[in-house]
């Protein structure tokens, strides 16, 4: 069966949206940062079991904050993935409002969360931190290191296709 | 005309309209941006069509895409994209707006601002884990040394007991032996706490009056030993012009001597150590208190010495086995406002001087020099011990056992330590910090603000591992402090100090 999902990828600027993409895609990494403007859209095809399910990626520039975003860029959303930079504290500091939006206002769509750029942090201290924060996260990963990148993809291919 | 000419050139050559059936195939496409065929499946121009076409059901509906990101057919762009989902009269259809300029324009800004924002971030991070790491490091430097300092004091205590029973040649030797590495650990630690003191910016100078003849007997009785065994000359000079009595923190300054003395003697092997110290008058109140140290040593090469007076963090030379002692006495220096300086010796070694401003304090004399007999008083005293380690409580009876006088109760803990106090009268405790169900710290805070004046104005001498908190002690009306390991004379001193400040206070 073959079927295709829009996803987006959503979360403050410079946390590595575009990087996680270029390396799920492309399976390349590139340590200069490029701004997103607006949104940039490219698809990549999975097989899970004996499905191919085709992901439309949306990777729309950086917010702080997701009533900042334009919903035309949601419309017909099937997952989200929410990430953000564990070196940086303003880009999680909010995250459980931010996921209560999403859940909120898209309710039928599926959410995953991820902390990036792991491999610029002790693991374990990041741990220690998002403990105190109570931060709810589905993956650690590095787009650098391709760490959890192509399962982050994947896992999000199963939900969507249950 | 001239309108229809602008038209063109400023709107419609940025402007495409492609009209689709509901199919989504394309029926109609003006082609100014990008090249399109009438037929073609809009899906297949761009994956961004593909996740609007399930919006073509329903009907009437305008939905604006700003500045997305596409390539069809080879062209690039940025465009914001208006589409209508048809109606009953009209097909559906897309325009596209060309903002490709206005996004690169929009771009560097963006580029510029996030950059900055996130290099601010990093920084930011990079200095809050470098204060947590410095926290840490000094919080573990002041654990590990408290947790070392307490059995070493159970060690020294009892050398020192040991060593009045009756022993022959070989024990005494051997016990001299013993507490010459004791002290050598115990010096250790203490450079340990002391760093961790710097480096966390809590260096604290207490002045009080000091006899420098007296810090001079006090050196020479130190080295002498070593002169012996060392062939070594060793010339201290004392210039005519010193006070008899100057103001500073005089325990620091005898570490300054000590560790820059322990350098020289370090290094030197043969030949001499001279000492010389002399004052220049800055006003009728103070003077800069002046020594310099020369050996005939092996020396700093002359790149490690400009190092050495050069620098301004702390640092470790990696002169080998100077340890930290040389940039803690730099340290030290500069927080009484002095300065330090490394020269070349006159034909080998070094000579370090050292120039501190002091107060000058005629006329003011020490009660309690360190050769002095401790004269406890003899009226009757009720002292009460708090202490979980019963080594620890041993050790301190031992040392208090010449004194009849003195009748010594004991407590486990803060908690014992209230109940005790408030059945029966003490004249003074000696309160143990790091304690089980509630510590030295709390006791005595407890004690201080006790309603009963009786038992609030009872002394507190803390018994701790830890110096570095010496601020909280106060806070809590702690009345003195012993650091460990401590000695018989430095209890007896402390205790002393106490009853002479209380007698003194009841005379006013």
């Amino acid at each position: 069966m073959l079927s295709s999902k829009k996803i987006v990828l959503v979360g403050h600027f410079g946390v590595g949206k575009s990087s996680l993409i270029r390396r799920f895609v492309k399976n390349s990494f590139s340590d200069d940062y490029l701004v997103t403007v607006g949104v940039h859209i490219v698809k990549k095809t999975v097989h899970i079991d004996n499905d191919e399910i085709t992901l439309i990626i949306w990777d729309i520039e950086g917010k702080e904050d997701m009533q900042k975003l334009r919903p035309s860029f949601l419309l017909g959303t099937s997952g989200f993935i929410y990430v953000f930079d564990a070196t940086r504290e303003s880009t999680y500091i909010n995250l459980s409002d931010e996921i209560n939006y999403i859940e909120t206002h898209y309710p039928k769509t599926n959410l995953l969360t991820v902390a990036n750029k792991i491999d610029l942090i002790e693991k374990n201290i990041f741990i220690k931190i998002a403990e105190n924060y109570k931060l709810k996260i589905d993956y650690y990963s590095s787009a650098k290191t391709g760490e959890n990148v192509e399962l982050i993809f994947n896992d999000l291919a199963k939900n969507l296709i249950k | 005309m001239i309108t229809e000419f602008l038209k063109e050139k400023y709107i419609t050559s940025k402007c495409q309209i492609i009209v689709i059936g509901h199919d989504g195939n394309i029926t109609e496409t003006d082609n100014y941006l990008f090249e399109t065929n009438n037929g073609t499946q809009i899906t297949n121009l761009h994956p961004f069509f593909e996740t609007i076409s399930h919006l073509l059901p329903d009907k009437n509906k305008e939905h604006v895409f700003h500045c997305v990101n596409l390539e069809i057919n080879e062209v690039k762009g940025n465009y914001n994209i208006v589409f209508f989902s048809g109606s009953d009269t009209l097909n559906p259809y897309l325009i596209f707006y060309d903002f490709t300029e206005n996004c690169d324009y929009l771009q560097t800004i963006v580029q510029r601002r996030n950059d900055s924002v996130i290099a601010l971030e990093t920084q930011l991070l990079k200095e809050k884990q470098h204060i947590s790491e410095k926290k840490f490091k000094n919080k573990f430097l002041a654990n590990i040394s408290h947790d070392l300092k307490t059995p070493l004091g159970a060690v020294l205590g009892f050398l020192e007991i040991l060593n009045k029973t009756p022993l022959n040649n070989e024990q005494k030797d051997l016990i001299n032996t013993i507490r010459k590495s004791g002290n050598h650990i115990k010096s250790l630690i203490d450079d340990l706490l002391d760093l961790s003191k710097i480096e966390a910016g809590e260096l604290k100078i207490n002045y009080s009056t000091f006899s420098v003849y007296d810090l001079i007997n006090h050196i020479q009785k130190i080295y002498t030993p070593i002169l012996a065994s060392k062939n070594l000359l060793f010339n201290p000079v004392i210039q005519q012009n010193i006070p008899p009595f100057l103001v500073c923190d005089k325990t620091r300054v005898l570490q300054i001597f000590i560790n820059l003395l322990d350098n020289a003697f370090k290094f030197t092997n043969e030949g001499s150590i001279s000492l010389n110290i002399a004052c220049k008058t800055i006003n009728k109140n103070s003077v800069e208190f002046n020594f310099s140290i020369t050996d005939t040593g092996i020396g700093f090469p002359e790149a490690k010495r400009n190092s050495i007076n050069s620098f301004t963090k702390f640092h470790q030379t990696d002169i080998e086995g100077s340890g930290l002692g040389l940039s803690i006495v730099k340290k030290l220096v500069e927080n009484m406002n002095g300065k330090m300086q490394i020269l070349p010796g006159v034909k080998q070694g070094t000579c370090v001087q050292v120039a501190i401003p002091m107060q000058t304090a005629n006329g003011i004399v020490e009660n309690l020099s360190n050769n002095q007999k401790i004269p406890l008083t003899e009226t009757h005293l009720q002292i009460l011990i708090a202490d979980d380690n019963e080594v620890n409580i041993r050790l301190i009876k031992k040392m208090l056992k010449d004194y009849p006088n003195l009748t010594i109760e004991t407590a486990k803990n803060g908690v014992e330590v209230l109940k005790i106090v408030e059945q029966k009268y003490f004249d003074l405790i000696l309160m143990d910090i790091e304690m089980p169900e509630m510590n030295g710290l709390e006791a005595s805070l407890k004690i201080k603000t006790h309603p009963n004046p009786i038992i609030s104005n009872i002394p507190v001498i803390a018994i701790t591992a830890n110096a570095t908190e010496i601020e909280k002690y106060t806070l809590a009306g702690i009345s003195g402090y012993v650091s460990k390991p401590f000695l018989k004379q430095d209890l007896l001193i402390a205790i002393e100090k106490i009853f002479v400040e209380n007698l003194q206070k009841m005379n006013i």
